[in-house]
C-alpha cells in the first residue's frame, strides 16, 4: 500500500499545481506542454540510470496509446471549458474515468473485492460526486 | 456541446489509466521507465504541435507550474505503476485517482482558503472513510 499513497501524495501535488495554474490564469496549454516536457526528460535520465539492456514492442504501443489517450483527455477538457463547462464538473468528470479500469479490473481480471472494500469505493465514487456539485 | 466533450474526455482518461493496468497485467512491469517515457513523449509531441499551431507564445510562470507539474505527474505515474505491480487495480485507482480529488479540496480549503459547502465537506468525509475502509 505503500506505493498507493505515495502516488495520492504526487498527485495531490499535480493537483495542487493545476489549481495554482488556474487561479493564475495561465494558458494550460503551455502548463501541459511543460509538465509533459519535464516529466518525459526526467523518464529519460531515470531509464538511462538504470541502463536498459532490452527494449519492448508492446510496452511501447502502450506507452504511444496512454500517452495519445491522456493527451486527448486534456484537450476534451479545454474544449468542454471553452464551450461552458464550468472546471470543477469538467475535472471531476474526467477524474471519474478511472471507473473504467476499475471495471476491468473487477470483471476481466477477476479481481475479487470484500465487502468493506466495496463500501469504500462506493463512498469514493460518492465523494468525487459530492465535491463536484458543491462547487457548481 | 460541453458535457459531450467533458464525455468523451471521461472516456479518454480511462482507457489512458487502462493502459497502465494493462502493462502490469501482462508482466511488463520491469518496463515501466521505457513505458513512461513513450508515455510522456507522445503527449509532448501532441501538445507542443497544438501550441505551434495555435501560435500560442509561453509565459515563465506557466512553464515554471508546469515543471511542478510534470515532476509530481512523473512520480505520481511512477508509484501508481509500481503499486499496480502489487496491489489490486480495484483499490489502486480510486486511493490515487478518486483519492486526490478529496485530497487537493481539502488542501486548497487550507491553504487557498476556499470556501466548501455542505456537500463539499460530506464529499470529503465519505472521501476519507472511503480511503481508510480501502487501505485497511
Amino acid at each position: 500500500m505503500l506505493f498507493t499513497f505515495l502516488a495520492l501524495i504526487f498527485f495531490t501535488l499535480f493537483g495542487l499545481c493545476y489549481k495554482v495554474s488556474a487561479s493564475q490564469k495561465n494558458n494550460p496549454v503551455v502548463v501541459n506542454t511543460s509538465m509533459l516536457f519535464c516529466a518525459g526528460l526526467i523518464s529519460l535520465f531515470s531509464l538511462l540510470l538504470n541502463k536498459p539492456s532490452q527494449y519492448n514492442f508492446t510496452t511501447g504501443a502502450l506507452g504511444f496509446l496512454g500517452g495519445s489517450f491522456f493527451f486527448t483527455a486534456t484537450l476534451l477538457v479545454l474544449y468542454a471549458l471553452k464551450n461552458g463547462g464550468k472546471i470543477s464538473i469538467c475535472w471531476t468528470i474526467l477524474n471519474l474515468g478511472m471507473v473504467i479500469p476499475v471495471l476491468f479490473s473487477i470483471f476481466f481480471w477477476k479481481e475479487s473485492l470484500e465487502l468493506k472494500k466495496i463500501l469504500g469505493l462506493v463512498l469514493i465514487f460518492s465523494s468525487i460526486i459530492l465535491i463536484g456539485q458543491s462547487k457548481e | 456541446m460541453w458535457k459531450k466533450f467533458a464525455g468523451l474526455s471521461f472516456v479518454a482518461n480511462g482507457f489512458c489509466l487502462l493502459a497502465g493496468k494493462i502493462l502490469t497485467e501482462s508482466g511488463l512491469g520491469n518496463f515501466i521507465l521505457l513505458y513512461l517515457l513513450i508515455f510522456y513523449a507522445i503527449g509532448f509531441l501532441w501538445s507542443f504541435s497544438l501550441g505551434l499551431k495555435k501560435k500560442i507564445v509561453p509565459t515563465k510562470k506557466g512553464v515554471l507550474i508546469g515543471a511542478g507539474a510534470g515532476i509530481s505527474s512523473f512520480f505520481g505515474s511512477l508509484f501508481l505503476l509500481l503499486a499496480l505491480k502489487q496491489v489490486p487495480g480495484s483499490i489502486v485507482f480510486p486511493i490515487a485517482i478518486g483519492g486526490n480529488l478529496v485530497t487537493v479540496s481539502l488542501l486548497a480549503a487550507f491553504f487557498f482558503k476556499e470556501r466548501l459547502a455542505v456537500r463539499g465537506t460530506l464529499g470529503i468525509i465519505s472521501g476519507i472513510a472511503g480511503l481508510i475502509l480501502l487501505s485497511i
